[in-house]
Order: structure tokens, then C-alpha cells, then sequence
């Protein structure tokens, strides 16, 4: 009898484990989807395109301070965030992760394995002075990294406003203040073009992720999320429960989908290319036929490299390409 | 003594390849320039930093795992008793999974000690659930598989509910020593050591204990005690393990069937020579995981189990 009161009980706590991680499901969420809550370093009086005096610290987007010695000379990039900054600067990386698509140049450089487990041998041959390493995707090496002895600065994307401190940190970190001010300038410039057309109302969206049986809606809270709020959307996930791997995303039921009418839906799809989509998916099926976005052809295939791979330098062209997808009238195709 | 040379000669050259080849490809001048001089820049740092460490790792972890087999084989007179499929890894795992998920930014440090906790708390369940005034062989196996799919059914649960950050923090689990360093050779060796000096000391009592319960009682062996005892000790190696490699299968499993061959049935034999055989075995599956696919690591669990199935296959064929 002792062993069935030990089995029953073991199940009571099992259970009881479960629907903690349930209750405890929204609140870690919460901090991990939002981007990257570090405050700016930059103190934003400082005089325009000074010129770094090293030794420097800065503040990372983790929240470390980092003490750069001298002037890098050679810098190593870890994920495909942290590549395009340090060419958005002006500055090369000796190395990229195997997905680094863009820019062109840095295909040249080490190819150092997945982001999610760079090869740090690799990474140590090449001698860099400074590591820059994604606070969104890498965090969980920073003890790994820090064995090397090597600095190593965090900068990740989550939202809009990541993107200019990530610039400004980069610039400061490898004394490319200049080409960072500019490129952030770039940024502010489009999005305030963008803005001053704006129309007062916005359509209702979905964006979707995933392949064509199992997809996720992105939140406000997620990247392409939040360069969509820029746009003044209505977008129909916002205030969803978190669900799924990728913090910022949550699942909508199709009945709910259907009833919420969105006028217009982005998918970002997975898998294979040439396999299919997302947007093929549902134009074949007749459950979303009387959804507005499809009966109106506003479906569209969104880049899974600018909005989810790859947020940084490039969210100037993301915006553009969003307000055009959203106000076609206003912005042209 | 021949049935020594070998293993230890294996063992050696083992850790030769090991620090002599990864994703860069460095001189034999170079590797021991790394190794014995501090200023040789990238080099030192790669061969003293990276992969050193990762070579003595992979050398406990082995051993450990090995060790543990060798003991609940012996314990439960189960020839597929092993730490993972007796439940004392999955309860290492869960344990380490569920705090990561709760506190996604807990140091690694502190993942080591949860883990062997979960390792004990595994053992203390099997131990718990087969107990009827008393534990036979026979009850503590199954109570361990039962227990082994439980806690890796929990273990999955949190995989499934956590984010793609807490994934990442928990990718260790899936069994690799990927960025393993210092630090955690630290954190592991105290837990090995013990772990290994007890299943040395635990072999005498072993040999009773493995002529069945009858006989040993009639030799004057305290059953329970030394039953506790031995789970103790494996729970504790596959503790050390689990905590530095997350969840490496089929170490613990065929190590000492390969070792039985060599040596025989006398744990005082069998027990370190399957230490000496699963460091072996990891540390050259590690550094085929490594190397073969670089800079992209396969996972180590995937190499023990391709390595080790069809060696195990081979002997069940040869002997009978």
C-alpha cells in the first residue's frame, strides 16, 4: 500500500509542477519580450561625433559594463544583428554566424557555426581585441565569452529604439561615432518621413509566423510588432497571453481570427524555400475565404531575414516596406 | 595486467587527439607551445582555455557515467541497468530544467548543484518506490524505469512551455559539452572524485552483493545498507555528470558490458576499467563531435549512442 501512496503522491506534485510553470507561464515572459530593456549609455548632450578616449566603459544592452582598453583593431561579430552593426558603422568583423546574409562583404568573414552556439576556437584564432555579442539570441554565453579574455559588448534588437542604441554603442565601442550618428540620423529621418504622411487610422493586422499548419501572431511586444505600432496598425494579437518559443508571439484561434476580420496579413513562413507558404496556405483554404486580407489579396510574404533573423541597421527599410504593405494609397508599393 | 595496457594506452592518445584537433587546425608545436607557454596568444587560448578543459571534462563525465553503470548493473543484477534509464539523469535534468525555466537567469554555477540534487531526489524516488521492507533487484529496475519516464515526461513538459531564450539556456540538457570550461571542471571534480573514490571502495562489497541476495546475507553483508549505499554513490557520479553534460546516453550502458568482456565479473576489476572505458568513450566522441561537421557541433549523446550501439550489438552477438 506504501507504494501506491508514494506513486499518488508523486503524481500530486508532478501536476502541481505543471501548473506552476503555467502560473509562472506570463510573468518571465513578460521581461524576455519587449527587446532589450538596458537603458542607452549614450548620455544624449553629449557634443555631436566626439571621438572615444580609451580606455572606455560602457554600459552594455545586458546591463554589464564593458572596459574597452584601445582603440579594436579587430572585432568579432557573433549573430547576424551584430554583423550588420558593425558594418552599419563602417567598421569590419573577422568573424559571422552561419546565417549572416547581409552585408555582402561579410560573407568574407570566418564563418563561426549557429548563432546559438558559435565556435569559440574559431572565434579565439582570429585575435579580436573587442567580442560583440547579440543580447537577444547569446546571453546564455556571456560566461563562456568572458573565459576568453576578451571584452565582449552585448547589443541585441527587439524594438525600434534598440536600433539607435545599438548604433550608438557600437560607434562609441570601435571610435565610429560619426558614420553611428549618421546611420541613426538615417533611421530618424525616414521614420519621421513616414510619420508626417500618416494617416489617422490604421488597418486591422495579423502577422504571422510559422509554417502552414502551426503559425504564431506576432505581438506589439515582438520586433516586427513594434515597427508596426510605429505605423498606427490595429494590431489584432495585442494583449495575448505569450505562446510559443519566440517571446512576443501568441497563438490565435482561426474562429477568432475570422471574427476579428483583419484587413490586412503579413507571414513570415518557415521552412524550406520553394516549399510552401504561409500566404499560399491560406489563400487554398476556404475557412479564411471571407477574411478581408484574403478576399482583397492583402496577404503577403514578409522577409524572414529583415524581421525575425536579422533586426537591426536595416529597420529603415523594414518600416518603409511595412507602411507601404499597410497604406498601399498613401506610401505606393 | 595486459588487459590494462591497452585502455590506458587508448586513454592517453585520446587526450593527445583530443587537444590536437577542433575547428582550427593548429601545429603539434603550436598545441604544446599553448599549452606550456602563456604568451602564445590565440593558441594558449584555445588549447589551454578551450580545449583542455574540455578534454578533462569529458574524461570525469565519462568516467562518472561508466562508473554509475557499472554499480546499478551490479546492484539491481540487471545487465540494462544504467544511470539514464534508471531514472537518476532524468531526475538531474528535470530539476535543472524546471529552475531554469523559473529563474531563466539563474548562474550556471548554481545549475550544477541543482542538478545533482535532482540526481539524489531521482534516486530517492526509485529507492522509495521499490521499497517493501526491503528492495529487491528486481523491483528497484522497474521502479526505475518508471521513475526515468516520469521525470523525463516532466522534463519535456518544460521543454515544450519555455521560450526560445530558456531553450537556449537549456540546450546543454540534450548532452554536449559545448563552451564547457574551467569553471565548470570546477564545479564537477569534487562530486567526481567522492563519486569515484566511493564506487572503488564500493567494489568489494559489490562482489557479495552480486552473488545474490541469499548468499550474501549468509556472508554476513548488510543488504539494505549496502544497497543504499552503492545507489548512493551512483546517483551521486550521475549527478556530476548530468550537471557539466546534461543528459549523454549509452555510456553508462555499454561501458561496462565492454569492460565486463575484457575483465570478467570482479567489481574490483570492472569498476575502474569502466571508468577508464567511458572516459575513453566520451572524450573521443567529444572530440569527434567537435570536429566532424565544425564549426557546427553534433551532439554528443548522438555520437556515444552511434559509437556505443553497435559495439554492444557485436558483443551480444560474439557471446552468445
Amino acid at each position: 500500500m506504501k507504494l501506491h501512496r508514494f506513486f499518488a503522491v508523486s503524481i500530486v506534485v508532478f501536476l502541481a509542477g505543471a501548473l506552476l510553470l503555467g502560473a509562472c507561464g506570463g510573468d518571465d515572459d513578460d521581461d524576455e519580450g519587449g527587446g532589450v530593456t538596458a537603458t542607452p549609455t549614450a548620455a544624449p548632450s553629449k557634443a555631436p561625433s566626439a571621438s572615444t578616449e580609451y580606455p572606455v566603459t560602457l554600459t552594455d544592452m545586458l546591463g554589464r559594463q564593458v572596459t574597452i582598453e584601445a582603440a579594436p583593431a579587430t572585432v568579432a561579430a557573433l549573430s547576424p544583428t551584430t554583423v550588420e552593426f558593425v558594418y552599419a558603422v563602417g567598421a569590419t568583423s573577422v568573424t559571422r554566424s552561419k546565417s549572416v546574409a547581409y552585408p555582402e562583404e561579410a560573407l568574407t568573414a570566418e564563418d563561426i557555426g549557429p548563432s546559438y552556439q558559435p565556435n569559440l576556437e574559431l572565434v579565439a584564432s582570429k585575435n579580436p581585441d573587442l567580442i560583440i555579442a547579440d543580447a537577444m539570441l547569446q546571453p546564455q554565453l556571456a560566461g563562456d565569452l568572458g573565459a576568453l579574455g576578451i571584452p565582449v559588448l552585448y547589443v541585441g534588437v527587439g524594438t525600434w529604439e534598440d536600433v539607435a542604441t545599438g548604433l550608438d554603442l557600437v560607434g562609441q565601442a570601435l571610435d565610429k561615432q560619426a558614420a553611428a550618428e549618421a546611420a541613426a540620423g538615417e533611421l530618424e529621418r525616414v521614420r519621421s518621413e513616414i510619420e508626417a504622411q500618416l494617416p489617422d487610422t490604421g488597418p486591422k493586422v495579423l502577422i504571422l509566423n510559422g509554417t502552414p499548419d502551426d503559425f504564431y501572431s506576432a505581438k506589439p511586444e515582438s520586433y516586427v510588432g513594434a515597427l508596426s505600432e510605429i505605423l498606427g496598425v490595429t494590431n489584432l494579437a495585442a494583449g495575448a497571453p505569450d505562446v510559443g518559443q519566440f517571446p512576443g508571439y501568441t497563438k490565435l484561434g482561426l474562429e477568432s481570427i475570422v471574427a476579428d476580420a483583419p484587413d490586412v496579413i503579413l507571414a513570415i513562413s518557415a521552412g524550406p524555400p520553394g516549399g510552401q507558404t504561409i500566404t499560399d496556405a491560406l489563400s487554398a483554404d476556404p475557412a479564411w475565404a471571407t477574411v478581408p486580407a484574403v478576399k482583397n489579396g492583402r496577404v503577403h510574404e514578409i522577409s524572414a531575414e529583415l524581421y525575425l533573423q536579422a533586426p537591426g541597421p536595416r529597420a529603415a527599410d523594414g518600416l518603409t516596406e511595412l507602411a507601404g504593405l499597410y497604406y498601399p494609397e498613401v506610401y505606393g508599393q | 595486467m595486459l588487459g590494462w595496457t591497452a585502455p590506458l594506452l587508448l586513454l592517453v592518445v585520446g587526450v593527445v587527439v583530443g587537444l590536437s584537433l577542433g575547428a582550427v587546425s593548429l601545429s603539434f608545436r603550436e598545441v604544446i607551445d599553448g599549452l606550456f607557454t602563456r604568451d602564445a596568444g590565440a593558441a594558449h587560448t584555445i588549447v589551454w582555455d578551450l580545449r583542455l578543459p574540455r578534454v578533462l571534462i569529458a574524461l570525469l563525465v565519462g568516467a562518472c557515467l561508466a562508473a554509475s553503470g557499472a554499480l546499478l548493473q551490479g546492484v539491481t543484477r540487471n545487465p540494462l541497468a544504467d544511470p539514464h534509464i534508471l531514472g537518476l539523469t532524468a531526475g538531474g535534468g528535470l530539476a535543472a530544467a524546471f529552475s531554469l525555466r523559473v529563474w531563466p537567469d539563474l548562474p550556471q554555477h548554481l545549475v550544477a548543484p541543482i542538478a545533482f540534487g535532482g540526481a539524489v531526489a531521482g534516486a530517492a524516488m526509485v529507492y522509495g518506490m521499490s521499497w517493501r521492507g526491503g528492495v529487491s533487484p528486481l523491483r528497484l529496475a522497474l521502479a526505475g524505469v518508471a521513475v526515468a519516464s516520469f521525470l523525463t515526461a516532466g522534463t519535456t513538459m518544460v521543454l515544450v512551455t519555455s521560450t526560445l531564450r530558456t531553450q537556449a539556456a537549456l540546450s546543454w540538457l540534450a548532452g554536449g559539452l559545448f563552451g564547457r570550461g574551467w569553471n565548470d571542471l570546477e564545479v564537477m571534480a569534487p562530486y567526481a572524485g567522492i563519486g569515484l573514490a566511493g564506487a572503488l571502495l564500493m567494489s568489494g562489497r559489490m562482489n557479495i552483493l552480486s552473488l545474490g541476495d541469499d548468499a550474501a546475507q549468509s556472508l554476513g553483508l548488510a543488504l539494505e545498507r549496502s544497497r543504499l549505499a552503492v545507489i548512493g554513490v551512483a546517483a551521486l557520479l550521475a549527478g556530476a555528470a548530468v550537471s557539466v553534460a546534461g543528459l549523454v546516453a549509452f555510456v553508462g550502458l555499454v561501458t561496462p558490458h565492454v569492460a565486463r568482456a575484457v575483465t570478467g565479473d570482479d567489481h574490483r576489476k570492472l569498476i575502474p576499467l569502466s571508468a577508464i572505458l567511458g572516459a575513453s568513450l566520451v572524450l573521443y566522441s567529444d572530440t569527434l563531435a567537435r570536429t566532424l561537421e565544425a564549426p557546427v557541433e553534433i551532439p554528443l549523446g548522438v555520437i556515444t549512442a552511434a559509437v556505443g550501439a553497435p559495439f554492444l550489438m557485436y558483443l551480444i552477438r560474439s557471446k552468445t
